[in-house]
């Protein structure tokens, strides 16, 4: 007998998109019901509405950040992996997480911001490789670090948003 | 840098301190540092980088690259008309700079916080100034890294205000209110 995890949520609490390497029928069965389950997640109207407009607010900034220079200044346009990974990163979000504001870096990379008031704030820009670079204040503590995507959000910005949003309750 | 930032220094020294009086500006040689009591603004041509919401700027609104410096205009002395009229100046017809949704205020001392510093360069334009010092380092993610929290301690400062006018400015409605 075996015992399988399904990783519904991994650390966001959200299902990202399912990355199976089982070769069995019951490995692949597994598979079929947890994309199932996703799916049937993403249809809730809650869930779906808030991925909605977190991917509309994307694909505005893609819209408006799609030539040369778009900034005034010489920005690069949005580069399209580093907005592939800006979808997933959405799409995987916590439930919790409130919706980020969504903007772009100068050198083609997709900005995510939030702001929870009185130097509660993080940014993360994330780039076509899947590197976020982050970045995050918590009154006069502030950190800022590099991770990776890799089929889900990066635990190390996942803490960051429960800190801030704690901070921002007890505040 | 080094040099050219030990010079800047050297004549600012030489010449009488920068108390933001526009009027002692206007004898001295470009390019040189601004002080601390002295205000730059950075206009915003993309409406991406303001937070309407709560009209603070995003980090991202003071992301130097590719240039690596910050393209900003100095203030002191002017009065909000003047500052939108040189702010319509810039406008053109290339991409990104047909309209301005709005003017970050940024106080110099902000910036000196930060170990930046804002160099009145007057090119392209008289009063451009160049806010410079941003960090640069071999490693690419520690640079990015290190240039975010930059950003992200400008936009959260409440010293540094959005200036928003009552509609986007363009040059059809500068032509047309001239």
């Amino acid at each position: 007998m075996s015992a399988v995890a399904i990783p519904l949520g991994g650390v966001s609490g959200l299902t990202p998109d399912p990355e199976w390497t089982g070769q069995s029928e019951s490995a692949k069965s597994l598979s079929r019901m947890q994309e199932d389950i996703r799916r049937h997640l993403l249809r809730s109207f809650t869930m779906a509405s808030r991925a909605e407009e977190a991917h509309a607010r994307l694909d505005d900034l893609r819209q408006e950040a799609s030539v040369q220079g778009w900034d005034g200044y010489g920005a690069k346009p949005v580069d399209p992996l580093a907005y592939r990974h800006a979808w997933s990163f959405l799409s995987a979000l916590p439930l919790s997480a409130p919706i980020p504001e969504v903007g772009a870096d100068s050198d083609g990379e997709v900005a995510l911001d939030w702001c929870f008031g009185g130097r509660k704030a993080l940014t993360v820009s994330i780039g076509p490789t899947g590197r976020c670079t982050f970045a995050w204040m918590n009154g006069q503590t502030t950190s800022r670090g590099t991770d990776w995507i890799e089929n889900d959000v990066p635990a190390s910005i996942v803490f960051a948003l429960a800190q801030l949003a704690r901070a921002a309750k007890s505040w | 840098m080094f040099l050219l930032r030990l010079c800047l220094r050297l004549r600012n020294w030489l010449v009488p301190r920068n108390l933001g009086n526009s009027g002692l500006q206007q004898d001295r040689q470009v390019p040189y540092e601004l002080g601390v009591k002295d205000c730059v603004a950075r206009y915003i041509y993309s409406r991406s980088q303001i937070r309407t919401s709560t009209a603070r700027p995003k980090p991202a609104a003071f992301d130097p690259s590719p240039h690596n410096e910050l393209s900003v205009v100095h203030t002191t002395g002017l009065s909000s008309s003047e500052i939108w009229r040189i702010g319509c100046l810039t406008l053109g017809t290339q991409p990104g700079r047909t309209t301005i949704y709005g003017k970050v205020d940024i106080p110099v001392m902000a910036l000196v916080e930060q170990k930046l510093h804002a160099v009145r360069d007057d090119d392209p334009f008289e009063r451009h100034t160049s806010v410079l010092g941003w960090p640069a380092l071999a490693d690419p993610n520690e640079m990015k890294q290190i240039r975010k929290a930059i950003c992200l301690e400008l936009s959260q400062n409440p010293d540094i205000e959005v200036d928003i006018p009552p509609s986007p400015l363009s040059r059809e409605r500068l032509d047309a209110v001239e």
